[in-house]
């Protein structure tokens, strides 16, 4: 489907808006993004507010989600009528705020924390959506902690959303020292996974007509399907608070790394093992999580559950995921996964870690290669202490219709589009 | 590869790091916030400057600034310089409700911590109330039984 979009896009793209006195310039320094040779960005537009996830329709307009409203809206609505690249038409709409947002078959997509809901067009070629929405998905878990709703669509009618445990550990008492692991996790019923839902009907909920598709998983703010291989995929927030738990068994730098974030690729029935185990990718093993009799190497039953595809480093919280599916980058880059990490919290008193978008080369349905750091700088400081102090958190990626990557923020809500110039 | 591209990278951010950037942000953001504790010797020989960095720093972080949309800050707010029984309370109960803090709503729980002693909750209480707040005077741990008692 996207595949197909790509030639008409481009003829689009290049008679609407070729004129060379147009052409985009990138901002001084990149706009604060220190990027890989032949990159350059420029900032489409500033001070959007608390911004998640982008999608970018075929004609270039561009829909921002908003964790927090702005003057009462929860998204916002950009277009470059120039040619600039700069956004010079920006809209606020919507009366529900949250992260998830995607066009999917004429519509746009939103993820409020407890339903999903989509907006019409009255013409698609319209810069707005309705403002009456339509809910799809509702009565989803939401309860305080991990309560995003980011979702995504494969290409039979399906849709997938993110329903993250309302826990860190599944701990008898939540977040609290000593308190032990409870076995079976009953969390894992009703959140704690990825569940499967029709995405073109109206008014299901998730105890009568979602289906837990993947589970184990904690929070998946990274979720995106693969066409190239016709999978789903997504990178885990992992555990917090394994040194100031248990002390004896992880120092505060081996707390600092631990546990992975993982990169999962999430078959239907798949269990990624949370709250029992996580992996480590020091060791490259998935183990048993110490509320549940772990001592960091015990393995246990953890054997049984799925290992990812590759393991980050710890606590620099993923929060978009895509592959890239534009001509526009060199060739190493294409097909491969782009993941914005938001930025680490849980790695105090150790430097925090994460703030960048990273790449990573894939062939098949597997990582080809390690991941490197694709933008840096998001956080304008040479290390960042206290997360208070990092200027702007990647978030939110997309890929426009020229093959440009666009990437979001969300403490000032500034959205950079990063394109490859020969 | 890796190597180099890393060796830009940092070179590019120290020489950012020089300009003028880096220091007006910072000034900005923590104008207003001057602690009462005034020196880093002062800061570390508070008796509450170890039950905070080992119960606290997790998630109000070494500046007691917070998360940005997770976990409030604790400068000049409220919460730290107003009735000491809600401090108390939130400290040995925990807390799992939307709360504002400056403006910002937070909605993620805050952990009970009742394995702490009487006098550790009144340290580290004193000690956030002097580096962050404005408060004058002091929590004893006789306070702090008395709200534990009550439940």
């Amino acid at each position: 489907m996207k595949r197909i979009f790509l030639p008409l896009i481009a003829i689009l793209f290049i008679t609407g808006c070729g004129e060379p006195e147009n052409k985009m310039q990138p901002d001084p320094e990149n706009g604060g993004l220190v990027l890989p040779e032949g990159f350059s960005a420029l900032v489409v537009a500033d001070s959007l507010g608390n911004g998640r996830h982008i999608t970018i329709k075929d004609n270039g307009d561009m829909y921002v989600s908003l964790r927090r409203p702005k003057d009462g809206k929860g998204a916002v609505a950009l277009r470059d009528t120039t040619g600039d690249g700069k956004a010079d038409a920006v809209s606020y709409f919507g009366s529900v705020s949250g992260t998830g947002i995607e066009l999917h078959d004429g519509y746009l997509y939103y993820g409020a924390d407890s339903m999903v809901v989509r907006y019409p067009f009255n013409d698609y070629e319209d810069l707005l959506p309705s403002e009456a929405y339509e809910i799809i998905a509702a009565e989803l878990v939401d309860q305080n902690q991990h309560a995003a709703k980011p979702f995504e669509f494969d290409n039979e009618g399906n849709m997938y959303v993110t329903i993250g445990a309302p826990a860190n550990a599944c701990m008898e008492q939540m977040r609290t020292k000593g308190s032990p692991g409870m076995d079976p996790c009953p969390i894992l019923d009703y959140a704690g996974g990825i569940w499967q839902f029709k995405a073109d009907v109206v008014g299901q909920t998730q105890m009568d007509d979602g289906y837990r598709y993947s589970t184990g998983i904690r929070h998946m703010v990274a979720l995106r399907w693969n066409d190239n291989v016709g999978k789903l995929y997504g990178v885990q927030h992992g555990r917090d608070q394994l040194h100031q738990f248990y002390p004896d068994l992880y120092d505060a730098v081996a707390g600092a790394k631990l546990p992975s974030e993982e990169f999962m690729m999430l078959d239907d029935g798949a269990d990624f093992g949370w709250p029992y185990c996580y992996y480590d990718q020091l060791q490259g093993k998935k183990v048993l999580a110490p509320e549940y009799g772990g001592d960091g190497v015990e393995i246990g039953r953890c054997s049984a559950k799925t290992d990812p595809i590759m393991g980050f480093p710890g606590h620099m919280a993923p929060n978009d995921l895509l592959f890239y599916s534009g001509t526009q980058f060199p060739e190493k880059y294409q097909n491969g996964a782009f993941i914005a990490f938001h930025g680490s919290w849980n790695r105090a008193p150790e430097p925090q870690k994460g703030y960048f978008v990273v790449f990573v080369p894939f062939e098949g349905t597997q990582p080809s290669g390690e991941w490197e750091i694709f933008a840096d700088n998001f956080s304008q400081q040479e290390v960042v202490e206290n997360p208070g102090d990092a200027v702007y958190r990647p978030c939110g990626l997309a890929v426009g219709p020229d093959g440009s990557l666009y990437v979001t923020d969300s403490r000032e809500g500034r959205v950079w589009r990063i394109y490859y110039e020969d | 590869m890796r190597t180099n591209f890393l060796l830009i990278t940092a070179l590019m951010m120290l020489s950012a790091c020089s300009g003028g950037k880096k220091k007006e942000i910072d000034t900005s953001k923590k104008a207003g916030k001057t602690p009462v504790i005034e020196s880093a010797d002062d800061i570390t020989a508070h008796p509450g400057h170890d039950v905070y960095t080992l119960h606290c720093l997790p998630c109000h972080q070494a500046d007691g600034n917070g998360v940005p949309g997770m976990y409030p800050t604790l400068h000049d707010t409220e919460w730290v310089n107003g009735d000491t029984e809600t401090l108390i309370s939130i400290v040995l109960h925990g807390m799992d409700e939307e709360i504002e803090v400056n403006g910002e709503v937070f909605s993620m729980v805050m952990a009970p911590l009742p394995h702490l002693t009487d006098l550790e909750v009144a340290d580290v209480l004193n000690y956030v109330r002097k580096r962050f707040g404005t408060a004058d005077g002091s929590i004893t741990p006789e306070q702090v039984g008395e709200v534990r008692d009550e439940g």
